[in-house]
């Protein structure tokens, strides 16, 4: 089952960890990794990726593809929201990697959210709070409790959608998938 | 204990570290010069070898994207010519191309290994019970 996901913690630090770890279950053979990379939301709302420190050169793609997937699991809104976001973003310049992206989806994400409590469905959501980080990924799984188990120690919240034909549509031009790194990398710190 | 590395893994090793050593070459920016493209080059041919010997045994789906990643590191690599002389942003340029190449690669072939291990994981897993069926002349219980 091929998999796109996003594992929601509390810090950075933690967030880190659970990439590290993620890739520790691809080289058991837990899972298979295609892609994946540390993103944090910061106080202001901005969404920042942690590309390695060496790689300054290539931020603003990395937001522009992350973008888009954190717009995909948000739902349908956030999905309009990534994609709008990721395009102003190939507009502007490297600082502030993911800024309008991230903002966007954020906002959208929460009055969804805010939404569905009302209409009292109780369904998995994804969205990352202010302060927030996420390890996000694309991935091959065949049993979903390894992944599941795995996380919940570090104290990760798991949230999935199927890579299909049609989710990878939603990316138009920008499929994200190139943007992260194929390989474990030590994210660079804010 | 290091897991046992099947020729699969090996590979998509070898395409990583190809993918590591062009992103360290790109955010060299200014210094890049044109004998580290040229030293990626021969990595990325090496590879594209042993991507080809490999196609032949997947299935039709994995074979189709090593075939188009493999298209995609040759392709790349005639980006990559002897050149004295060349501006950053010819090196730039081919370093790009080489990237996109070596990324195909490593997505291919780790759809290869995912491939691979989601057929061993189905080969090993426990089968369910078959429910015994009620055996023939078993008597009914009186009303």
């Amino acid at each position: 089952m091929n998999t796109y996901i996003a594992v929601v913690f509390h810090s950075d630090a933690e967030a880190r960890l659970a990439l590290r770890k993620l890739w520790v279950m691809d080289e058991a053979g837990d899972l298979t990794v295609h892609g994946a990379a540390v993103v944090r939301r910061d106080d202001q709302g901005h969404i920042r990726v942690a590309d390695r420190s060496s790689d300054l050169g290539m931020s603003t793609a990395i937001g522009v593809g992350v973008g888009a997937l954190l717009g995909l699991l948000a739902g349908p809104v956030g999905v309009a929201a990534g994609i709008a976001g990721a395009a102003s973003l190939s507009v502007g310049a490297a600082a502030g990697v993911g800024a309008m992206a991230g903002a966007a989806i954020g906002i959208t994400a929460d009055a969804v959210k805010e939404d569905r409590r009302e209409t009292a469905i109780d369904e998995a959501f994804f969205t990352l709070k202010h302060g927030q980080s996420a390890m996000v990924a694309e991935i091959s799984e065949d049993y979903t409790a390894l992944l599941d188990d795995a996380m919940q120690p570090l104290g990760g919240t798991v949230y999935r959608c199927l890579n299909t034909a049609a989710t990878n549509a939603a990316f138009g031009d920008s499929y994200y998938s190139r943007y992260l790194y194929p390989y474990d990398y030590p994210p660079m710190g804010y | 204990m290091t897991k046992p590395q099947t020729v699969l893994e090996m590979v998509r090793h070898d395409a990583q570290d190809l993918h590591r050593k062009i992103s360290a070459n790109l955010a060299k920016a200014a210094s890049a010069s044109w004998a580290d493209v040229e030293a990626v080059q021969a990595d990325a041919a090496a590879l594209s070898a042993k991507m080809k010997t490999l196609a032949k045994d997947q299935a039709q789906a994995v074979q189709d994207g090593l075939k188009a990643a493999i298209a995609r590191l040759e392709a790349s690599a005639k980006v990559v010519k002897t050149k004295v002389g060349a501006t950053s942003a010819e090196i730039h340029h081919a370093n790009t191309a080489m990237l996109e190449g070596a990324h195909e690669a490593a997505l291919g072939l780790s759809q290869a290994v995912a491939a691979a291990r989601s057929k061993l994981a189905h080969a090993i897993e426990p089968k369910a019970e078959p429910k015994p069926e009620p055996k023939s002349g078993t008597s009914k219980v009186p009303a």
